[in-house]
């Protein structure tokens, strides 16, 4: 049998076990250690994965703009396939936190999806980005489109602010747990929020670094087989 | 259905987008990694034997 790669020691399954472990206790934290939501009960714990998730593709799109900035500044390429990478990975987060507020918004509001301002803004925000990734995704060694999509990658971060705001410039139903003057919740509850974004964080992270191997890889093919051509 | 219910949907919902992506990406990893180890063994034969893949011009 012939795989064509070599056996993974263990130090380098410590970060795969670190980011797995990270996301269990959280979910342990969500699932026991918080108390029931008098009103929602226990579809409430539902918003620690939501919310965590929410704020990783604000983290994973800010990376994406910052990238996107220095590699226009710099036109090192490195910075493209950082922003390439974030910007993939918070389209997988914004997925995981509509898919989970769905949910969430059929068991409160009774509803599967409504037009509230925060969702509209949400899913405005995820076409964006993909738009972004079909873009950056086609540059294949092309400069000029890695520029343009740095260019989207910048532009389309004008939407995080319009996601996180959209609660106070226009009238919604979605609930503001995470203000200007702190968390809206009891303390237990803000210990799991808490560690469900520091184990998001560490997900995000881990799934970063295979994201950037994965890009650093197929570039390598594509030059590879340009020299065999 | 019942809040735990709701709450047991969302996770599973949650839980299949996350291990859909980790799956894919370590489809494609290891797809790239398979790849990349072939194109090197092409060029390290070529540069053994040169004449033989392709032969000098003129």
């Amino acid at each position: 049998m012939q795989s064509g790669t070599a056996p993974r020691s263990l130090g380098e399954r410590i970060p795969d076990w670190l980011a797995w472990a990270a996301i269990a206790g959280s979910m342990y934290l969500a699932f026991i250690y918080a108390p029931p939501e008098q009103t929602m009960g226990d579809a409430q714990r539902l918003m620690y994965f939501h919310v965590a998730a929410a704020w990783n593709w604000f983290l994973a799109f800010g990376v994406v703009c910052v990238a996107a900035v220095l590699h226009l500044r710099s036109h090192g390429r490195g910075w493209s396939r950082l922003a390439y990478a974030s910007a993939e990975l918070g389209v997988f987060f914004t997925t995981i936190c509509i898919v989970g507020g769905s949910v969430w918004a059929r068991a409160v509001w009774n509803t599967w999806w409504t037009w509230d301002p925060k969702l509209t803004t949400t899913l405005l925000l995820w076409f964006v980005f993909l738009g972004y990734l079909v873009v950056r995704g086609s540059a294949e060694h092309d400069p000029a489109r890695e520029r343009l999509a740095s260019v989207i990658g910048v532009a389309a971060f004008f939407a995080v602010p319009l996601v996180y705001f959209s609660n106070v410039w226009w009238v919604g139903l979605h609930p503001q747990v995470v203000t200007m003057q702190g968390f809206l919740m009891p303390p237990r509850m803000q210990v799991a929020l808490m560690a469900s974004f520091l184990g998001f964080t560490v997900f995000y992270l881990w799934l970063l670094g295979r994201r950037l191997r994965l890009v650093a890889i197929s570039e390598e093919i594509a030059a590879l087989r340009e020299r065999l051509t | 259905m019942s809040p735990l219910d709701w709450m047991f949907l969302g996770y599973s919902a949650m839980w299949a987008v996350i291990v859909l992506y980790v799956a894919n990406l370590g489809r494609r990893q290891l797809a790239a990694e398979r790849e990349l180890a072939a194109l090197r063994a092409v060029l390290d034969a070529e540069a053994a034997a040169p004449s033989e893949v392709r032969p000098p011009v003129g």
